[in-house]
Parts: structure tokens; sequence; C-alpha cells
């Protein structure tokens, strides 16, 4: 539901960096959230085309790449998919599992036509 | 056609407002306490029964968000106590910027204490900061034992749990200690609190803490 945000977010960065590096235009934008950015990217990539409509942004592709969360066995090491496993570490039946994920949200790169 | 790398950060428009908040908060020494929680799991009750343990030794307000009404101010302001209401009309989250708009209201420079009631919403609040000292997610038992598995971001930035309603614990299927391995699966560090706002239980551990939080801030070693 706050995808609408970060969207705006996402168009303002990249029309400032395609204006201060004078790039040409934008055809997509690559984007990492990390495990825990509470992000759903359909959601994100519909506010976005909702935002983009009538700007200079119009019909560029934002691809979303959302990072798996992990949890990690703090006795033995092994990594999970939290959601399929219990309380206690599949591997070595003992280890209690902590989440593993960081938050933020970022614009790896973009890929725009030559010359501005 | 070329890729142009980036690797930008997103920052939210936000982090301005939730910067300056921080640094008013700092500058008067309001310990403030951002609170989280799914709808009804009884953040209002845990303020109504935090502010008569308080009452005398820490002077508060409190900021409620809501997406409509002011139901919530009101009954924080029948205590006595200054309440600032936020409704956000259909959005799920509080954000930094309705934050720094209600500070005028509540003459923070008077204040020891500043506790934030976030729309009751798991998900998005956890993905704002507001300029707070630390995060308090609340759950309730009637909720079940697995929300800190099926929501762990909420818990995973918090300070602090407070396990809600606790005394509806033998009526309903909640298996405590499954609940607390979650909670510490999601965040190693998070300290938890078993509160009932029926029979009073576990308030005044709440309260000790919140105290402590004040007395830390007022000495310039804000805990987060």
């Amino acid at each position: 539901m706050h995808e609408l945000a970060i969207a705006q977010d996402i168009m303002d960065t990249v029309l400032a960096e395609r204006r201060s590096r004078r790039l040409g235009a934008v055809r997509a934008i690559y984007v990492t959230a990390a495990a825990m950015s509470c992000i759903q990217p359909e959601a994100l990539k519909s506010a976005f085309e909702l935002l983009a409509e009538r700007s200079e942004l119009e019909g560029v592709r934002l691809e979303i790449a959302k990072l798996p969360m992990v949890a990690i066995c703090d006795r033995c090491g092994a990594l999970f998919d939290p959601r399929a496993v219990a309380q206690v570490c599949p591997t070595c039946g003992e280890g209690r599992l902590n989440f593993s994920g960081e938050t933020e949200i970022i614009i790896d790169s973009l890929e725009v036509e030559e010359n501005a | 056609m070329p890729d142009v790398p980036l690797a930008r950060k997103i920052v939210s428009k936000f982090a301005e407002f939730a910067e300056a908040n921080e640094k008013l908060f700092l500058k008067n020494r309001v310990f403030t306490v951002n609170l989280m929680s799914s709808p009804g799991s009884g953040k209002t009750s845990l303020i109504e029964r935090t502010i008569p343990e308080l009452a005398g030794r820490v002077k508060m307000a409190v900021i409620e968000g809501d997406i409509e009404t002011d139901r919530d101010a009101r009954r924080i302001r029948a205590l006595g106590i200054k309440a600032a209401q936020i409704t956000t009309h259909g959005a799920c989250h509080l954000d930094a910027k309705m934050i720094s708009n209600v500070l005028e209201e509540l003459s923070i420079d008077q204040l020891d204490l500043l506790l934030i009631e976030n729309v009751g919403n798991l998900v998005c609040p956890a993905n704002f900061f507001l300029g707070e000292d630390t995060r308090v997610v609340v759950a309730s038992v009637p909720e079940g034992d697995d929300k800190p598995l099926k929501y762990p971001e909420a818990f995973h930035g918090s300070r602090a749990c407070v396990i809600n309603k606790i005394d509806l614990a033998p009526y309903v299927n909640f298996d405590l200690l499954h609940f607390k391995n979650a909670v510490r699966a999601a965040n190693p560090r998070i300290l938890t609190f078993e509160t009932s706002c029926r029979t009073g239980a576990g308030i005044t551990e709440w309260c000790r803490w919140l105290e402590e939080g004040v007395t830390a801030k007022k000495s310039g070693l804000a805990s987060s």
C-alpha cells in the first residue's frame, strides 16, 4: 500500500540523476529491494506505471529484484527459507533460527538511449 | 543500449522531515516511541494504562494515527494528556511529515516522553522512520503465536515487543514460548513485555522500561 510513495521516490531519483548526468532517454530502471524492505514488486510496478503516465518516464520498464528472506541457524549456520521451516533448525535439530535481511531499496542501474 | 550504473539508495522524501523531527526530539530531550501493531491489538488501551502509571513523574503527550476519526485522541485527552490526532484518510502508515505538522500542538519543549501510535498495520509502518528513538511492536494473544513469522519486518526493526491481552492466553491456542522464539528469530535482541490492559499485569515493567528510556534521553544517552 505504501508502494506509491516509494515509486515517487524512485521517479524523483531517476529524473534528478538523468538531469545531472545528462543521460539519454531512460528505457529501464533496475531496482533491488532487500528482504526486509516490505516491498511487493507487482504493487510497486503498478504504482510506478501510474505515476509515470504522461511524464518523461512513461513506458519505462521497472525491473525489481526482491531478495528472499533467509533464516540462519545460530548453531550450525545452515540457511533456510524462513517461511517453510519450524522453530528449530532442521539440519542440526538444536539451533534457533534468526531471520536475516536488510531494509533498503537500491536503484542499481538505468538502461538509457545513446546521448542526451 | 548503454547500461548506466547508479547504485543509489532510495531515500524517502520524508527523510528530511524525519531528520528534523529527530533533531527536535534530541534538542528537547524528549524520548519518542513509535508503537506499531495490527488493528485491535490494544495500543490505545496500553497508552491509557501507561498514563496513570507515569503520572506525576513523566510529562507525556501522544500522537494518534488512524485512517479516520479522532476517537483515540479523545480517549487520551479524557485522561488529561495532550493528544494530537492524525487522520490519514486511507494511507496505511504515518510519515515524518505528518508528525512534523502536529508537533506544534504538543508543546514539545515541556515533554519527557512522546508516544506515537501508528496506524494499525503490521506491514507499512515498519518502512517509515518518523524520527523516533525507538520502535515498539505490540502483538496481542488472540492474533496467534505465529505473527512474528508472518510479519518479521515489524519485529525486526523494533527494540521491544509488548505481548498484550496476556490474560486471554488460557482461552486461545497461544503458545508463549513458540511466540517468543518466533520474535527472537526476527530479532534476537528484542525485549519482551507481557501485559494485560484489563488486569494491569505487566504494566509496571513496561512503564519502568519507558522511564529508563526517558532518563537515558535526558542524560544524552538515547537508547534505540
